[in-house]
């Protein structure tokens, strides 16, 4: 009987924390519930000991039917994890791959030591000394693993642009044949052979060698992303402040030569005046009236940097025929970085831009409005679109952008609005996109 | 209706007296009209609830009317402020104080039609009230000015900026009272007033006067969900404003 338990403990502890794992970076993105989940993981793992068990008791160990045991529930265990997690095939196999190759090195360390010390403990049960081997080795290495997993690696499987998913599987793969190889012809002998144990230890590093590296690409294919994704708002920043200087510059020419008139005007008037000829100068006054509304354009908002955005799209939003609306209701000065406005406008504006000109017809419109509520500024953008949307796995995507530049202006409003604590809320009707997005700014 | 007319050209704010008077006689608007010709002299005269609306001209000689209206404002943060002004530049500048609205020189009747418009729907807001027991006498209370209700130890406390409303009414009873347009059951015993809120946290959100009132757990995203249309019907149409 306490064999029996010991042989259903062994058999949790060499699937459970490592299953765990393995589902852990893919949580919200299975196709079924957790509880669902977790009711067909027990039902497997117990379906597991009892034919384990049962295997165990007959009268003679058949290893060949043991061999077919674990290849038939090594099976199954892939199977239902690919099933049921929902991602790029190599990405979570690569994840596999490295939570199988942590799992045969626990158990196998358990074995080695169980096969040294069976000569001194004969009399107890084989699973007794395995288990204790392994919880140790759990024990020891568990929290750091986990804590990797959880802060390293899950944040990082959220990299796009990267094809390094497609090849990085490879190296583990082939060290897990190698020592599939290696382990077929394990024999007892094997167990004090210091060959063994250091090509063992090698192939273990080398694994674990590459985790390390890809971690580091992905790293530096996200630095890149954001650079890039700077880089892009930059310049977009410099072209529209840049008008905006000419507008300025502009306006001053204006209001000097303004000034200039003036006087000249006023020479008409007094003319006009003394020689009481009012009809003519109610039309002389009418006539500077309609000049003077032409050349003023007003501005939409004092706050300088967000004036100089909404001006830009302004201006290329009339080129392209849309309708653009604003209303901006915001303090002069907020608590808020200019870029990271600057990113959230810059990439909503566009983004509904884009939409507009996916549509075929007349009534294309961009509604932009930008409130402070609180301590919090609201931006809402609803844009006319062709009534296509995209849903993928991870995010709804407002546009149908092709290739790698998918969604990256949406990503970036996203990561602004983590930044902020805020609220990304995207709806849509048949003909309305409706963007909608509550930044918690600190009392300003 | 109380209004005030600060503007410091003699000419203009007849004109606007002018047309305003008209405009409440023909549309059967019973208004008090007060005239002022620089913003000294109103903020001399300003106390809080004195007015319903002013209607403020921005360049004066003096203190300017973004000055005056930022000053009223300090006293008096309900009063609805109409700029008037002459050329567009400066309108927004308005949006500091919470300006209603602003209105180009010469002013017309259909202009204030649409200002009056505006004020219907604020003004409107005004007058819901709700009535409890609290120590045994019947209270009134503006809906508008409640912050957030809670329950503590079986009875339910309204806070109306500084006062603290007790009564024995259950929290059901007076949130089917309140208007559910503002007021939002954001858990089992706090009722917040919507318009109160100005940030919001991960397990709270945080009123003006620094009170945080939490938000229940299992129904986080509902409820800031509610919120967020809240604030964002705010943005998208002014008109049901506060």
């Amino acid at each position: 009987m306490l064999s029996d338990a010991m042989a259903a403990l062994h058999i949790v502890l060499s699937f459970l924390p490592f299953s765990f794992l393995r589902y852990y970076p893919f949580l919200n993105k299975l196709r079924i519930s957790i509880k669902r989940l977790c009711g067909i993981y027990l039902a497997l793992l117990l379906l597991q000991i009892v034919s384990f068990i049962w295997l165990y008791n007959r009268d003679f160990l058949d290893l060949q039917l043991m061999q077919r045991y674990r290849i038939v529930f090594g099976f199954l265990h892939i199977t239902l994890s690919f099933i049921v997690i929902k991602e790029k095939f190599f990405k979570h196999f690569f994840v596999y791959l490295i939570m199988f190759t942590y799992a045969v090195i626990v158990s196998r360390n358990a074995y080695i030591v169980e096969e040294l010390l069976s000569l001194y403990f004969a009399h107890t049960s084989p699973f007794l000394i395995m288990n204790v081997v392994i919880l140790l080795q759990l024990l020891l290495s568990y929290p750091f693993v986990f804590r990797f997993i959880k802060i390293k690696f899950t944040p990082l499987l959220e990299t796009k642009n990267t094809d390094v998913w497609n090849y990085i599987w490879i190296i583990p793969m082939m060290i897990i044949v190698l020592v599939a190889i290696v382990d077929f012809e394990l024999s007892r002998k094997a167990a004090f052979d210091w060959k063994y144990y250091i090509s063992r230890f090698l192939m273990s590093l080398g694994n674990f060698l590459s985790c390390f590296i890809l971690i580091k690409i992905l790293e530096q294919t996200n630095q890149n992303a954001t650079l890039n994704e700077n880089i892009r708002m930059t310049s977009k920043l410099i072209v529209a402040q840049t008008n905006h200087y000419k507008m300025l510059t502009e306006y001053i020419n204006k209001a000097k030569a303004a000034k200039h008139d003036l006087h000249h005007h006023i020479l008409v008037l007094q003319s006009y005046l003394q020689d009481k000829e009012f009809l003519k100068l109610e039309e002389y006054l009418n006539k500077y009236q309609v000049r003077l509304e032409k050349s003023v354009q007003p501005v939409i908002c004092n706050n300088y940097v967000v004036d100089a955005i909404l001006q830009h799209y302004l201006a290329s939003t009339k080129t392209l025929m849309i309708q653009f609306t604003v209303k901006v209701d915001m303090l002069v000065q907020i608590a808020m970085d200019d870029f990271d406005l600057c990113i959230i406008l810059g990439n909503a504006i566009e983004n509904a831009i884009e939409a507009c000109q996916r549509m075929q017809g007349m009534d294309r419109f961009i509604e932009l409005n930008i409130k402070m509520v609180g301590n919090m500024l609201v931006i809402t953008i609803d844009n006319s679109y062709d009534g296509i949307v995209k849903v993928t796995d991870t995010s709804l995507l407002s546009s149908k952008r092709t290739g790698d530049k998918e969604g990256v202006g949406l990503d970036s409003i996203e990561s602004v609005v983590n930044k902020y604590h805020g609220i990304l809320d995207l709806a849509y009707t048949e003909d309305i996109f409706k963007t909608s997005i509550m930044l918690n700014l600190t009392n300003s | 209706m109380k209004i005030a007319v600060c503007d410091d050209s003699e000419y203009d704010k007849y004109c606007l007296f002018n047309c305003l008077n008209g405009y409440c006689k023909d549309s059967f608007i019973n208004a008090v009209i007060t005239a002022y010709g620089s913003g000294e002299s109103l903020l001399e005269d300003f106390k809080e609830n004195m007015f319903d609306m002013i209607f403020l001209d921005i360049y004066m000689s003096g203190i300017d009317g973004i000055e005056t209206a930022k000053k009223i404002r300090a006293i008096d943060a309900q009063c609805l402020l109409i700029f008037v002004t002459t050329s567009r530049d400066h309108a927004l500048d308005g949006f500091a104080v919470k300006a209603l609205h602003y209105l180009l020189k010469p002013v017309s009747s259909e202009n204030l039609a649409e200002v009056f418009h505006r004020c219907k729907n604020l003004l409107a807001g005004n007058e819901k009230c709700i009535e409890v027991i609290s120590e045994r006498l019947p209270v009134k209370i503006q809906m508008k000015s409640i912050d957030f209700i809670e329950v503590y130890d079986k009875a339910c406390f309204i806070h109306v900026g500084l006062n603290i409303i007790k009564t024995y009414l259950s929290l059901e009873e007076i949130y089917s009272q309140l208007d559910q347009k503002f007021f939002l059951r954001c858990h089992r015993s706090y009722v917040v007033n919507m318009c109160s809120i100005v940030n919001v946290g991960d397990r709270d959100f945080i009123l003006k006067s620094g009170n945080l009132i939490p938000i229940r757990q299992s129904e986080k995203g509902v409820i800031k969900k509610t919120y967020m249309n809240f604030v964002c019907s705010l943005a998208r149409d002014d008109h049901h404003a506060v």
